[in-house]
């Protein structure tokens, strides 16, 4: 064994730096001296103490940073506040002199076009068991219990594009449309689910009542040429 | 994530670049906040620690090349933040969680992937642990930030030496282990004046 102090070679038998030889010497040393056994002990000791008190504070002023980006979104809360007070009375303006067919049949058409999309696949592996639960609630055509379902599924998922596409499916059908929203906008146009999730998303705009979000969502499925809806969505865009 | 968005992410985050982690928040906060809070009925508190715990981890997994890819940043966050929201009821089960935060973050540290100390061995020697903890938090701050970081690097990271002495503006290796010996003898030295103080 190298000429080091006992502190260097306490250092390097925790930190794992010791060559197998020299692991093993100085584990018979340990063992022979109860006194290097407790400074051994300590160390580790110490060392958790370095690991808790250095993450608690990296913890602090993570929480300040996130404290101050909240801070710094609060004026554009504030903003959203009042640009949705404007709109619901603008919204209410507009309601009560227009004729409420009109404002009702976005509703009608979403309703009108919306499917069910199948939900048909096994699997196997991590997730296995909330997948399985989440398909059968989901044939069975019950939404709100196949929620957490789906939620637990994706929070096990490493890709959870399939749980998240379903999950917007039972909130659109348990009439939660901007949570199903949130669901289908995380969905990115890597995903074999884009293009299915593109129409889906112009529907739950529509009962929404946001037709100008809907018809923008419609015209770049047109003009891109998807497959999936392509003529429901031309059909729509033709009514409005 | 589209591939450009998940290289540009990794990059500020290597770089320390404060957007990284902006992004990280906006994208995720209230998501992995509502979501937590509505699966597992706990507080806000309990919520904001598990998600400062999650960042955190992220931004190290980031750092140390852990992350090929990533195709949907909220969710992979939160699944982070399940993880140690579990790692906390752990804890809460097997020892006798206080409600200070610090002390939190310990048992976080014991539960985490690879704790210096065993389980065991912890519930025989908590009480000392958790009564040097104050003064080992307070001895942090007599540290020089290059002497913190150097041993966040080595005994949280476990990032190698050569890595650390390329990051930190070392010599080489040796340079850095030479340095963390010292800055570990300078804390260790804190330590004992600041359990004098509170003494005295």
């Amino acid at each position: 064994m190298p000429e080091n102090s006992t502190e260097e070679w306490i250092e390097a038998y925790l930190s794992d730096e010791l060559s197998e030889q020299d692991r093993a010497d100085f584990g018979a040393k340990i063992q022979a001296d109860p006194e290097l056994a407790q400074t051994i002990q300590n160390t580790r000791q110490n060392i958790l103490l370095f690991q808790a008190a250095d993450r608690h504070l990296a913890k602090e002023e993570l929480r300040q940073f996130y404290m101050q980006q909240e801070a710094k979104t609060i004026p554009f809360r504030n903003i959203a506040f009042y640009a949705t007070v404007a709109a619901t009375v603008l919204f209410l303006l507009v309601y009560n002199f227009y004729p409420s067919g009109e404002r009702q049949s976005y509703q009608e058409f979403a309703t009108a076009y919306y499917e069910p999309y199948p939900m048909t696949f096994s699997r196997s592996g991590e997730g296995a068991e909330f997948a399985q639960m989440a398909t059968q609630a989901y044939q069975a055509g019950d939404y709100a219990g196949a929620i957490p379902l789906l939620e637990d599924w994706k929070a096990q998922n490493e890709g959870p594009d399939i749980p998240t596409f379903y999950l917007g499916h039972c909130y659109y059908q348990t009439g939660a449309f901007a949570m199903a929203l949130n669901e289908w906008e995380r969905i990115t146009d890597s995903s074999p689910y884009f293009e299915q999730t593109t129409w889906f998303r112009a529907l739950a705009h529509l009962q929404m009542e946001q037709a100008e979000k809907a018809k923008e969502i419609l015209q770049y499925i047109v003009d891109t040429g998807y497959h999936y809806k392509l003529e429901e969505a031309k059909a729509l865009l033709a009514a409005f | 994530m589209t591939d450009t968005a998940f290289a540009a992410l990794k990059a500020q985050i290597l770089a320390d670049d404060p957007k990284g982690l902006k992004l990280v928040f906006q994208e995720c906060s209230q998501y992995c906040l509502r979501t937590l809070r509505k699966k597992t009925n706990c507080d806000k508190a309990d919520a904001e620690d598990v998600l400062m715990e999650a960042v955190l981890t992220f931004r190290s997994n980031m750092q140390r090349g852990k992350i090929a890819e990533i195709s949907n940043l909220p969710a992979y966050l939160y699944g982070i933040c399940w993880n140690k929201w579990r790692e906390l009821q752990r804890a809460r089960q097997r020892y006798q969680v206080e409600e200070n935060p610090l002390e939190r973050t310990l048992y976080f540290v014991v539960e985490s992937e690879n704790p210096m100390i065993e389980q065991e061995q912890f519930e025989l020697e908590q009480s000392k642990i958790k009564f040097q903890l104050k003064a080992a938090e307070h001895a942090l701050g007599a540290l020089k930030e290059k002497c913190r970081k150097l041993l966040r690097y080595f005994y949280m990271e476990s990032r190698p030496l050569d890595e650390i002495a390329s990051t930190l503006g070392f010599a080489n290796a040796n340079v850095a282990k030479v340095s963390r010996f010292r800055c570990y003898q300078q804390w260790m030295k804190a330590i004992e004046k600041q359990k004098n103080l509170t003494h005295a």
